[in-house]
Formats: structure tokens, sequence, C-alpha cells
């Protein structure tokens, strides 16, 4: 019995002798490195693989009945949500194709400017003030901006008018369209010279042109830049139609705004630079102007004429 | 000590095997499934955690060699460091298992944690020194401590599995008392 005993130990520490002998040595033989998988060891992969691939299969399609029939639940409020969104965003894109376009116009507005030496004030039109006798456009700048009174109003397009009446921060503007407004004009083509004033809503009438001159329609109108009030050369409008009196020395020319009055929004308000010895007819001018508008722009003519 | 009356101890090894298998097998497809691909339940470590604890017989390093084998056949890791281990741990069990006393899942829970981080400590510091490279010990740790949780908190169900298999009572120094 001590003798069996005795092997049985023997045997079991010859065992864990010789597997560990065997497992250490091994162990320390093999390097890191891998090696090609055995026989066995590929059966076994492709064999385990197709149920792997299955497996993720059935991950993945248990996945999309989740998110395609569990989830419907929420779709319709996402759904809801969604609508509001693109509503949203709708209204935005309208609101950012309308500051692109407002972008445009402003950039060309300012391109324009360039070429005038004047200090520029960019502004937009808030209302209108048309009666039979005015018209008038009020901007969201007045003094408290550096406007003054009697500058000129210009666009991208053409001349719009000049500052009448100013505000702490509003400013009215007479508008060529105003009978009130006379600006001295030139045609491009021909080089004569008239005055141009307001007709209607929608066109101006040049006055003092010589019968003489062979004015044709489409003629280009532009400011003549006498009376210091308009800068020379702003296009002002186009010969819409000429018509020769039946008795006089003179012609009437109906010209079309260069200015779009009707989708008229922002115009560029230019500031001539003060002169010194003009400090004192330029107040006096726009007390004038404030007081009687017509004796104002009658007294300009007059003025104009005399220039 | 061994208490297989109704299979003898090549069928309940062969069962041990195949319960490995089946493991190594089921969590290599499951946990992928719930989205835990980089765990790995090592349940041949628990195997040999407990035959060492309950199985006695002269020719266990060779059961765990043969564990070991058909591990390696499921994992890139080879045999030889788990046979190499697992014998140590069989060694020093046979020392300590008197004062262990598994009675409940608690204590198998914690005995398993422990032995598994011993494991994977000697076998960070076998690989470190063969390698020459101490990077491995820290994954060794590291593994031990995240992964070995996983497998200590299966560790009950397994026991319990192998207890029937090799029909061992729930505190098996009961049945040689």
């Amino acid at each position: 019995m001590k003798i069996g005993l005795d092997q049985t130990t023997k045997n079991k520490a010859m065992s864990y002798i010789l597997v560990t002998i065997l497992s250490f040595s091994v162990f320390i033989t093999s390097s890191e490195k891998m090696e090609g998988p055995s026989f066995i060891k590929k059966l076994i992969v492709e064999s385990i693989g197709p149920l792997q691939g299955g497996t993720a299969t059935i991950k993945r399609q248990f996945w999309e009945f989740v998110d395609n029939y569990l989830n419907i639940v929420d779709t319709r409020k996402e759904n809801e949500f969604l609508r509001y969104k693109i509503s949203e965003l709708s209204q935005e894109n309208f609101s950012l194709k309308s500051l692109s376009k407002e972008n445009d116009r402003l950039k060309s507005l300012l391109a324009f400017g360039d070429q005038i030496k004047y200090q520029k004030i960019l502004s937009q039109v808030i209302g209108w003030n048309s009666t039979a006798e005015f018209k008038v456009l009020r901007i969201d700048k007045g003094s408290n901006q550096g406007i003054v009174p009697r500058s000129a109003v210009i666009t991208s397009e053409g001349l719009v008018g000049y500052t009448y009446v100013v505000y702490p921060n509003y400013t009215d503007i007479l508008t060529i369209l105003d009978p009130n407004n006379r600006v001295d004009v030139v045609v491009e083509r021909t080089r004569t010279h008239a005055i141009l004033e307001g007709f209607s809503d929608q066109f101006c009438r040049m006055k003092f042109v010589p019968r003489t001159e062979a004015l044709v329609v489409g003629d280009l109108v532009i400011s003549a830049g006498f009376g210091k009030l308009y800068p020379k050369g702003i296009k002002t409008g186009t010969v819409e139609v000429a018509e020769h009196d039946s008795v006089g020395i003179t012609q009437k020319i109906k010209v079309r705004p260069a200015v779009d009055f009707e989708k008229l929004e922002e115009v560029v308000i230019l500031i001539r630079p003060a002169l010194p010895d003009e400090s004192t007819a330029a107040a006096n001018a726009s007390a004038n102007a404030n007081s009687n508008s017509s004796a104002s722009t009658i007294n300009n003519m007059t003025e104009k004429t005399k220039l | 000590m061994m208490n297989s009356r109704h299979s003898s101890p090549l069928m309940c090894m062969m069962k041990t095997v195949l319960i490995c298998v089946f493991f190594d097998l089921f969590f290599m497809i499951f946990f992928p499934l719930i989205s835990l691909k980089w765990v790995a339940v090592s349940v041949t470590q628990v195997a040999i955690i407990f035959l060492s604890f309950t199985v006695g017989f002269a020719w266990l390093p060779w059961g765990i060699l043969t564990l070991q084998l058909f591990h390696s056949l499921f994992s890139l890791e080879g045999w030889a460091l788990g046979t190499l281990i697992g014998v140590i741990i069989c060694v020093v069990m046979s020392r300590l298992k008197a004062m262990i006393q598994l009675t409940g899942p608690l204590s198998i829970i914690m005995t398993t944690y422990f032995l598994q981080f011993a494991w994977c400590l000697m076998a960070g510091i076998l690989t470190s020194l063969r390698n020459h490279d101490w990077k491995f010990f820290q994954l060794f740790v590291n593994q031990g401590l995240t992964y070995g949780l996983v497998t200590a908190a299966l560790s009950p169900l397994l026991f319990f599995i192998f207890r029937n298999i090799w029909l061992v009572p729930t505190n098996p120094f009961d049945h040689e008392s």
C-alpha cells in the first residue's frame, strides 16, 4: 500500500514535471511572431467563419428591425419636427436669398460710388411721402449719422435726389420725380444742357432744350455738375419721348429716370467735403429749403441757370 | 478525492473540454452580437481553477494540457503558457485549497477573480521576460483587472456546470469529510 501510494505520488509528480517542462520549453522557444495557422486551426476558423458572419448578419438585421419598426413610434414626432424644421429652413433660406440680393445691390452701390470723391453714407429707404406736390423718400439716417441738407442721393443705377429735410435719425429726400426738384443735366451724346424736373410718378421732363438739338429716344442724360449740389456725370435718365413744340424755340423731352423708384431700397448719400466759405451758404440754403421748398428750388434753379 | 462515481475521469474531462469549446464558441459569437467585441471570457481558466480545487488525480496536468490545446484552437494564444500557469496554479492550490471554502457564489467569484488576476500577473511576467519587454506585463494586468471581472461574474454558473459534470457536491470538503 505504501509502495502504491508512493507510486501514485511519483506518477503525479512526474506528470507535473513533464507537463511543466514541456509547456515551459515550448513557451520559451516560441516567439511572439505569428506563424501560419495549422490545418486544424484553419478548419475550425473556416467552420466558425460563416457562423460569425451569420451572427453579424443577424445582429445587423436585428438592429435594422429595431430601427425600422420599433422606433417607428418616434417617427411621427420626428416627422413633425422635420416638417417644422423644413419650414424654418425655407424661411431662413428666403431671408438669406434676400440678404444675398441686398448684398449684391449694396456692393454695386458702393462700387458705383468709388469714383466719386465724397463721403458716402449708406442708408435704407424706410418710407415714402408721395403727394401730387411732393415725391419724397424717407431714409433711416439723419444728422446724427453725418447727413447734411442738400446732399446728393444716388444709387448704382443713377441719381435719386437730394437730402431735403434732415432729422436727427431720419432724412427726407426730394426725388428727381418731384416737380420742385430741378437738376442741371446734359445729354451725353449731344452735350446739350437742360433742366430736368419732376413730371409724374414715373417720368421727368427736360426743359430749355433748343429745337435745334437733335435728341433721340434712348439718349443718356447725366448730371451736369453745375450748382455744387449734384456731382457731375451721374446717370439721371434716358430720353423717352422727344417732342417739338408747334411754336417756340424749345422742345419737350420726356425722360425716364435711371432709378427705378418702385424698387428702391437702399441709397447712398454723398456728403460733400465742407469748405470754409461754403458753410454759411449751406446753412442758409438748408434754412430756405426747410421754410419754403418751392422758393428754394426756384432759387436753386435760378442759381444753376446762372452758372 | 475524485467523486465521479458514474463517469470515468476521462469522460468527465472530455465533457469539460466540450463545455469549454462550447462556451468559447458561444462567447466568440454572442458577445459581438451585443457589441462586446473585445471582452474575453476565459472559460478554460475557470475550468482549470475548478479542477485545481476539486480534482487531484495524478494525470491532472495532462488534463490541463488537453484543455489548453483545445482552447488554443479558438484563440491566438498558444497552449504552452496557459498550461504552464495552469500547472503552477494547481500546485499552489493543492497546498492552499484547504483554507478556501467555496460555499457560495460570492466566494467563488472572489476566488476566481483573485486567481485570474494571479494568472494574468504570471502570464505578464513570463511573457515580458521572454520578450524582454515589460509592456506585456501591463497588458496582462489590465486584462486581468477588466476581463477577469466578467469571467469571475460567470464563474458561479460555470462552477455549477462543472460540478454536475464531475459530480462534486457544493462543498467538496463536506464529501471528503
